[in-house]
């Protein structure tokens, strides 16, 4: 294989929602990517899902554009709306080599914010759903014309 | 010879006149894709998904028909976002905006 696969970007998503400040203020470490089986009503956590999204160039295999959901519970509305603000802001200045030769983030682009709460609680559980994309390339792939 | 550019102040008055009539085959297609795209473990999820078309003044809107289409397209605690109204529009070449 001549090119190293592309990175897990749910994964890099949680890991860096995680070690921004801001975020990890308001949540700890409570971003995840499936559902937390057993969760303390009332504690607000972020969801972190690939929706869909396809890889910008096929052939190199070596830039990835993923779409993302991001889930954001709060115990009241109006900490989830602020968990949410907070990720997308930090989402917004997201980019460059991650920790550990994760993979490189070239860019992302904020979505729609719908107030969708969660109906499957009774009651429904406050919660933003978020779109966001992010554009990425596996750690150490240099390409003419980019940084 | 050279060829000059002349600005149509109808011009996007006409673009949506071209358009018009691919409208409709359109919406009718994203309608009939969409529970190919809900997943199935007993299939009662995708026979509550009834779609139907509306027929506005310049546009037209495709229903998902479902009480539960919120739950499949931005998921619950118990299941993920299987976004089948957006997958189907864009399995169709078509783009999906959310507003």
């Amino acid at each position: 294989m001549k090119v190293p696969p592309l990175p897990d970007v749910t994964k890099l998503t949680s890991l860096y929602l995680r070690s921004v400040p801001e975020v990890a203020a308001l949540v700890g470490n409570r971003v995840y990517s499936v559902f937390p089986s057993q969760l303390a009503p009332g504690l607000a956590f972020c969801i972190v899902q690939r929706i869909g999204g396809p890889p910008a160039i096929s052939r190199p295999l070596v830039v990835d554009l993923a779409v993302m959901q991001l889930d954001c519970y709060g115990g009241p509305q109006d900490a989830a709306h602020e968990l949410a603000a907070t990720a997308l802001a930090a989402l917004s200045e997201w980019e460059g080599e991650q920790p550990d030769a994760t993979g490189n983030v070239c860019g992302t682009r904020i979505g729609v914010k719908r107030w969708q709460p969660d109906p499957t609680y009774k009651p429904p559980r406050p919660r933003y759903v978020c779109d966001f994309e992010v554009t990425v390339k596996p750690a150490g792939v240099v390409l003419a014309g980019t940084p | 010879m050279a060829t000059r550019m002349v600005w149509d102040r109808d011009a996007p008055e006409t673009v949506s006149k071209i358009a018009q009539p691919g409208l409709r085959p359109a919406a009718e297609a994203i309608a009939e894709t969409i529970p190919n795209f809900v997943p199935v473990v007993h299939g009662v999820m995708r026979a509550s998904y009834h779609p139907s078309v509306a027929e506005e003044d310049d546009s037209f809107k495709v229903f998902p028909g479902s009480s539960f289409w919120h739950w499949m397209e931005y998921g619950t605690r118990y299941n993920p976002a299987y976004r089948p109204v957006q997958t189907a529009v864009n399995a169709l070449g078509l783009r999906y905006e959310a507003h």
